[in-house]
């Protein structure tokens, strides 16, 4: 690999590939079935001190950087994509706002509870109306004394059901757009906060997808992220983050599929011989090889360039592109590569095939992505 | 252009409607039960559809593979699930005994099998056979005038449900596709000596009752036997593509069905000011799920018609097989994209398309094998 990492990067990246091996991938068929949320992952993740990653030590979290979570996170989701995009939603979504945009009061009562997970996080911006178009979500705040008062419907939420702080958005003035947002912290126990209908979805059964529905509910004004109208600029900012966060989701997904194809094509015999000695699986296998590492690359190349506080909104953006349909294409082929095996439930790609595909569409759709990659390449043209 | 008469368009146009109104409202259920769509194949059987292939003096309306390709697109549209088990039904079984059976056989079974009262399955596939017939391990042991099958079957429609097996066995020690013969089981899943291992959870295609099936010293008459044994492979291959064209007569119903889904779903969707379908993207992927559709149904027509005038048509089985499943998939993929986060909601159907196509993609032989099939047709083998 071209980037070189450190020990401690090395080091929890070995921890987080165990604990798939060990722990992750023997459970994974069954929460999937039973739809169940994996919550003794995430207590076990949660030792392994994965749930504070990024939160500085200071703070009670680990202090790693982007690059650490990425190697780590990618083994999580090679061993259960539902227990990865838990984590990944807690860690990229939850800790970014709070640490930039909070007040140290903020950052003090919230980020020790996150980082030991004692506290799960959920990150609510999405609208049953609005989802790519977050900039004219209809949930309204109102500021009435010393707290804000607020009403609407989010969908989507992944861990909602389960978590105990949200950050969530809001505006002022319901369809002007951007500059009305404002952000929220919110804990599960203020009052008007409902938990609504919980998704059936194709994939990423496992982790727990609800709407939320907000009924008068009453945030404290010190719990705004940022000044008032400053909303959406906090979503534009997490956005990145979350982006390499589903980048990394898609190569863990990928590589799963490969590990399962080169499995069969080792053992599989068709037509006289084992199907590793077929060109037609031959050729498959080196494309999802070959666009894995490149996947990788582009991901840890986007993580890195955060880490290092230089832009990487289309850095991320190509990363998420790129790994998604990388993720897809392996799916495809892996069942392809087990014929009709592949289809049925016993064998895990027929799971990998169905979370898949997810990550095409959260964190801003495939199309969405290209939208923002075309805006830069157009101004920038090929240059590095 | 492929020619259609009045009989099959007033057919399709009377299927058509079926399937908007009786099929597509049962459809989720079919699916997330999963559950088997007797009740839709029932009504189907009122309207004459399981003999569409039986010749009229059996029961049935006598119709060709056209006609069934126009069928299984159009119901498949409501329902993939009910049209793979009537694919089975009327392009393998019923069709291999309107084109192969004794007079004696086709009298017993044909007006059973167009009434419905029986309905028919192919059982072929199995553990190290997928779809290498040549190594196909169940056994046909001749004992006196009877049969008596022993082995394991894979991946049979409708296998608990079906009244009557078509089965391909080993008749005599000789490897390879040349000592495989047909046998009837009637009784299908009741019969003496057969046993349903298992139903498969699947992916997607989850209401059509796929099963493993075993045979354990299941005894049938000499008169089970199905064809000349001259000529079996061929009638096996013959079975095998007929079943294919009905699979990719199905893949394109599902195709269309998704792409008009996504259709109304961005009329009226809004985003950016403006309803989804003004996006030049999203116009694009619906324009590429239409033509990928049009193009799997088109090559569907045409290996059928094909078949119809007794011409050859085994490559083009193949090459309507993989590309209208290939165009399924992306397709569906194309709609499930354009509904966005809804797409992968069990509430919307196109998440039900998407696995219903990609399990197409796999069922009656994934593309790779086509895709060699065509090649062999071409270049021929070098040994």
């Amino acid at each position: 690999m071209l980037l070189d990492l450190t020990d401690s990067q090395r080091q929890l990246r070995d921890t987080a590939r165990e604990f798939a091996d060990k722990i992750l991938i023997p459970s994974a068929d069954r929460y999937d079935r039973l739809e169940e949320f994996p919550e003794e992952n995430i207590k076990k993740l949660a030792d392994l001190g994965f749930m504070g990653i990024l939160i500085p030590e200071e703070y009670g979290g680990g202090g790693h950087d982007n690059v650490t979570l990425a190697v780590a996170f990618e083994e999580i989701h090679r061993g259960c994509a539902s227990t990865g995009v838990t984590l990944s939603v807690h860690s990229s979504l939850l800790s970014s706002p709070i640490l930039n945009f909070g007040t140290e009061a903020t950052k003090q009562k919230y980020l020790p509870q996150l980082a030991t997970g004692e506290s799960l996080g959920a990150y609510a911006i999405t609208e049953p109306n609005f989802g790519s178009d977050a900039a004219h979500i209809e949930t309204s705040c109102v500021l009435k004394g010393d707290k804000y008062i607020v009403n609407g419907t989010k969908a989507w939420i992944t861990n909602g059901g389960y978590a105990d702080v949200f950050v969530i958005f809001a505006s002022l003035d319901p369809g002007a757009g951007a500059n009305s947002m404002c952000a929220f912290v919110v804990e599960k126990s203020f009052p008007g906060l409902k938990v609504g209908k919980k998704e059936e979805k194709l994939g990423i059964r496992a982790s727990d997808t609800v709407q939320l529905v907000f009924e008068d509910l009453e945030v404290p004004v010190e719990n705004r992220l940022g000044e008032e109208g400053q909303g959406f600029k906090v979503a534009m900012h997490t956005l990145d983050g979350g982006r390499i966060g589903i980048a990394t989701q898609s190569v863990g997904i990928a590589r799963a599929c490969l590990d399962a194809s080169t499995k069969h094509a080792n053992e599989r015999v068709q037509f006289g011989k084992l199907l590793r000695k077929s060109q037609t699986v031959q050729f498959k296998i080196a494309d999802m090889a070959t666009e894995i590492d490149a996947a990788r690359l582009l991901t840890l190349r986007a993580a890195r360039l955060k880490d290092q506080g230089q832009p990487h909104t289309k850095a991320a953006s190509m990363a998420k592109l790129f790994a998604s349909e990388t993720a897809n294409r392996a799916a495809r082929e892996a069942i392809q590569i087990h014929g009709g095996p592949g289809v049925c439930r016993g064998l895990p790609v027929e799971r990998f095939f169905r979370d898949a595909k997810i990550t095409e569409i959260y964190e801003g759709t495939s199309e969405v992505q290209r939208l923002v990659i075309s805006r830069h390449a157009l101004e920038e043209g090929s240059a590095p | 252009m492929i020619r259609f008469t009045e009989e099959h368009l007033d057919i399709r146009d009377m299927v058509a409607s079926f399937s908007d109104n009786e099929l597509r409202p049962m459809a989720a259920r079919v699916d997330h039960g999963p559950e088997f769509p007797r009740e839709g194949l029932n009504k189907l059987a009122e309207l004459g559809i399981l003999g569409l292939v039986a010749p009229e003096e059996h029961g049935g309306i006598n119709g060709d593979l056209r006609m069934v390709s126009l069928v299984l697109e159009e119901l498949a549209r409501g329902c993939a699930s009910t049209a793979m088990v009537l694919g089975t039904h009327l392009a393998e079984v019923t069709l291999a005994l309107r084109e192969l059976g004794s007079e004696a056989q086709q009298s017993s079974l044909l007006p059973r099998l167009a009434s419905g009262e029986l309905l028919g399955s192919f059982c072929i596939a199995e553990v190290d056979a997928e779809c290498d017939a040549g190594a196909i391990a169940c056994v046909a042991t001749r004992d006196g005038d009877d049969w008596v099958l022993d082995g394991v079957k894979k991946y049979v429609v409708a296998g608990s449900a079906a009244g009557l097996y078509l089965v391909v066995a080993r008749a005599a020690d000789v490897p390879g596709t040349e000592g495989l013969r047909l046998f009837l089981v009637d009784g299908g899943a009741q019969a003496a000596g057969v046993r349903i291992v298992g139903e498969e959870d699947m992916l997607g295609m989850r209401g059509c009752g796929i099963a493993e099936v075993a045979f354990e010293e299941c005894r049938v008459p000499a008169s089970a036997l199905l064809g000349e044994r001259e000529q079996d492979f061929d009638a096996i291959r013959g079975i095998l593509a007929a079943g294919r064209i009905g699979a990719a007569a199905i893949a394109a119903g599902v195709a269309r069905s998704s792409i008009d889904y996504a259709l109304i779903y961005a009329g009226e969707r809004r985003a950016f000011g403006r309803s989804i379908d003004q996006f030049e993207a999203i116009r694009n992927m619906i324009a590429d799920g239409r033509i990928a559709a049009e193009a799997g149904r088109l090559l569907t027509y045409n290996a059928a018609a094909l078949r119809d005038a007794g011409s050859s048509y085994h490559m083009e089985a193949s090459m309507a097989k993989l590309q209208s499943c290939e165009g399924a998939y992306k397709a569906t993929k194309s709609a499930v994209q354009v509904l966005g986060g809804n797409g992968y909601s069990r509430e919307y159907p196109v998440e039900r398309m998407y696995r219903d196509a990609k399990t197409l993609e796999v069922l009656e032989a994934p593309a790779e094998l086509h895709r060699r099939l065509v090649a062999r047709a071409l270049i021929g083998d070098k040994s």
